[in-house]
């Protein structure tokens, strides 16, 4: 969210403080979740509109709860549903959300820059929701909430990210947000799924898990996408799972209290065996939880200069603390 | 009728002559160069029923292009054969060879001489479609290289496109030697460019889909030794990386008879520039990185490439107005070919020497063209050049219907201000509002 624009389109540039000023209010917005009553006026009167033009559950559930919990108002458009099917074209398809007025648009789609396409076009705050293999920075987000709920600071600590950094928009948003906080990213998989330069982004780049999650406090797997096992990335699943798949003898190279995190969703047996993904030292149902906190806080933060309009309630603590 | 173009600043790009003064010309040939001081009209031989005076502009041999899409037959939408010839007088050219990659493809007679006839209409540029080596571009089978050489075809190719046999291509050249047409080839391996932006750090934080500079090296590679084994004279279209310039520099030293060719815009740009997404960035082969660029403006200036293109890509807003991944490739060059280079000669890059020989001279070289010469005798294709004039690439000041530019919202800064094909005016903003 860099200074000048009032989108989410991703990690890369945005700045420490920025950064802080999120993961701050996530805390406070994850009170919500926690309370009988789960709803907060914060956002009454603002609409948001989520369009997932790629298939996604549990991100777009993620916003949906998000932004209900602020009482924003959500359409759901989907791509099984959508006019695109039928060759309407993305800019198209948008001015006509547009004609409902939305003040927010999470979109999700399967071409990197597709959000900045629109944040071009339309008058609502852009959220990224994932664009390709470019960022999915509300991912990267609540996986750094997610550490700094378990580790305290950031900055300094060991993150192994492990498996297709290639394609992967978690890997990039979390690559970008967690250099900015000061963490040390290790990256590791097979090199046909590492694409050149990572270096260039302040990261160390290793051939086996094993050097990468060595002393790590945090290590986050991600998943391999079935469809191209057996391609000519890597030759089978059995290998995989092998050479750069998490299981507990693995594990035990890292730090004693380290966690193990994975963005779902999962595939249990090749990433990570089911003991590692159901061991204490896993995260990953706090992850999805903890997205939810997150997405508000995005959420509050794209439509603040809105409601500061409206004459609302502009303090992120009031109306939503205990 | 005889007519006197005066108060100009000459340039020879092929002596590297510049000085004051005037050229005459009848019936489409120089008849007369001569030295003046600036804004001295001189009488000259005093038969001339006709002056202009080319308030001390640049006057040049007109421009050449090896490689532009004029859309017709197919993709009227985009662009025709009228427009494109308009965009191509705007732009300083007297000679343009097309794509092939036509609907149909321009693999025979027929479509071959329909374009020539609709560029007979426009009456503004020469046309010499490039014919398709092979039938329907497929890459099976040789296309009837005879009849488009008896139409007068110079060149033939394979467009954008890559011809995967080997052997196939190998014969398809050899056969093309038998009727003197240059080879004129895009060197991309298929197998190695899966994507539309350069393998980089850009293509590793945008996500983007990437094509690393080895399928132009492999490509380039290939292409140089069937140059080298059928002898045919070739040319390597928009050559993109510094891999690529210096398998060429290697070669032509070796005396393969190849030349090869860059674009303006990879001349000025960079793949930085694809980091907003920006669809008008994406063109074929990708921009690729500073260190890239480099090597090609230092290719030109030591005439490893001996030609710049204008790869004039116009397509319509809905071919652009898309995600970058669905978007159409391709840039609408013809009108900004001179201004982008000019940056170059103005940053202190590139002389104007190199820059206004690989636009006029080094085409026609390629092409076995006569002409390329300002002296008496030579045709009378010229480029009147306001090196200094600044403005702005938009929609309304382009001939082209391809309004897609990499100029974004940039001003430019030069630009032709007549062009005269055979002494004939075919474009003319001297006496113009514009």
């Amino acid at each position: 969210m860099p200074p000048t624009t009032r989108h989410l389109l991703g990690l890369e540039g945005t700045s420490r403080e920025q950064l802080i000023t999120v993961l701050d209010l996530a805390r406070e917005f994850r009170a919500v979740s926690q309370r009988r009553i789960k709803k907060v006026p914060t956002l009454r009167g603002i609409t948001v509109v989520l369009f997932f033009v790629e298939p996604s559950t549990r991100t777009r559930l993620s916003f949906e709860v998000a932004a209900k919990r602020l009482s924003a108002d959500t359409l759901s458009f989907t791509a099984s549903h959508s006019s695109l099917k039928k060759g309407e074209t993305l800019l198209d398809t948008a001015q006509n959300l547009m004609a409902m007025r939305p003040d927010i648009i999470v979109i999700r789609h399967s071409a990197p820059g597709a959000p900045h396409l629109l944040s071009r076009h339309v008058e609502a705050a852009i959220v990224n929701a994932g664009d390709g293999a470019h960022e999915h920075p509300t991912q990267g987000l609540l996986d750094m909430f997610t550490m700094r709920e378990h580790k305290g600071e950031l900055d300094g600590l060991v993150v192994a990210v492990v498996g297709d950094i290639l394609h992967s928009r978690v890997a990039r948003s979390n690559i970008h947000g967690l250099t900015t906080m000061g963490a040390r990213v290790r990256v590791a998989g097979p090199r046909t799924m590492l694409p050149p330069m990572l270096e260039r982004l302040g990261v160390t780049c290793h051939d086996r898990i094993e050097p990468a999650i060595e002393g790590a406090d945090v290590v986050m797997m991600l998943r391999i996408q079935k469809e191209r096992m057996g391609s000519e990335l890597f030759p089978s699943e059995r290998e995989y799972s092998r050479v750069f798949g998490l299981d507990a003898r693995k594990l035990e190279l890292a730090k004693p209290d380290a966690i193990v995190m994975h963005p779902g969703p999962m595939n249990r047996g090749v990433e990570i065996t089911p003991d590692v993904a159901d061991s204490g030292r896993s995260v990953i149902l706090e992850q999805v939880e903890n997205g939810v906190a997150v997405r508000m806080a995005v959420l509050y933060l794209t439509s603040a200069h809105l409601i500061e309009g409206n004459g609302m309630e502009t303090t992120p603590g009031a109306g939503v603390g205990p | 009728m005889r007519t006197r173009l005066t108060n100009c600043e000459v340039m020879d790009p092929s002596k590297g002559e510049r000085f004051w003064g005037y050229v005459e010309w009848e019936d489409g040939v120089i008849k007369d160069v001569g030295h003046a001081g600036p804004g001295l009209d001189d009488a000259g031989s005093g038969d001339s029923s006709r002056i202009v005076d080319g308030r001390g502009h640049l006057l040049a041999p007109s421009f050449v292009d090896l490689f532009a899409d004029f859309c017709e037959p197919g993709f009227e939408y985009r662009e025709d054969v009228a427009s494109g010839s308009a965009a191509a007088a705007s732009g300083g050219y007297t000679f343009v060879c097309l794509d092939p990659e036509t609907d149909p493809v321009c693999d025979g007679a027929d479509t071959a001489r329909f374009i020539l006839d609709r560029g007979a209409d426009a009456g503004l540029v020469d046309l010499s479609p490039c014919g398709a080596i092979s039938k329907g571009m497929k890459g099976g089978s040789i296309a009837n290289l005879g009849e488009l050489s008896d139409l007068g075809l110079r060149c033939v190719g394979t467009g954008n496109r890559y011809v995967k046999d080997t052997g196939f291509l190998r014969h398809a050249m050899e056969y093309a030697g038998n009727f003197g047409l240059l080879v004129v080839l895009t060197s991309e391996d298929p197998d190695l460019a899966q994507g539309s932006v350069h393998e980089g750090l850009v293509s590793t934080v945008t996500g983007l889909r990437a094509t690393p500079a080895a399928a132009e090296e492999v490509a380039v590679a290939r292409h140089i030794a069937l140059c080298e084994l059928t002898g045919t004279p070739t040319h390597l279209l928009k050559l993109s990386s510094e891999a690529g310039v210096r398998l060429v520099r290697e070669a032509r030293q070796r005396g393969v008879p190849m030349t090869a060719s860059v674009t303006a815009h990879h001349l000025v740009l960079t793949d930085t520039a694809v980091q907003t997404f920006d669809p008008q960035f994406k063109v074929i082969p990708p921009l690729r990185t500073e260190a890239d660029r480099r090597a090609l403006v230092a290719g030109l200036s030591d005439g490893t490439l001996s030609c710049i293109v204008s790869d004039h890509g116009p397509r319509a807003v809905e071919d652009k107005d898309v995600e970058f991944d669905s978007a159409a490739a391709g840039a609408s060059g013809l009108e900004l070919t001179f201004p982008l280079v000019n940056s170059l000669v103005l940053s202190g890059e590139l002389t104007l020497d190199v820059a206004l020989g690989a636009l006029g001279p080094g085409p026609r070289l390629a092409l076995g063209l006569d002409g390329g010469k300002i002296a008496a005798d030579e045709p009378a294709d010229l480029v009147l050049l306001d090196k200094s004039v600044a403005w702005k690439a938009e929609a309304s000041s382009l001939e082209s219907r391809g309004k897609n530019t990499v100029a974004g919202g940039r001003t430019l800064v030069g630009r032709p201000v007549m062009t005269i094909r055979r002494g004939e005016v075919t474009y003319n903003r001297l006496s113009g509002n514009k």
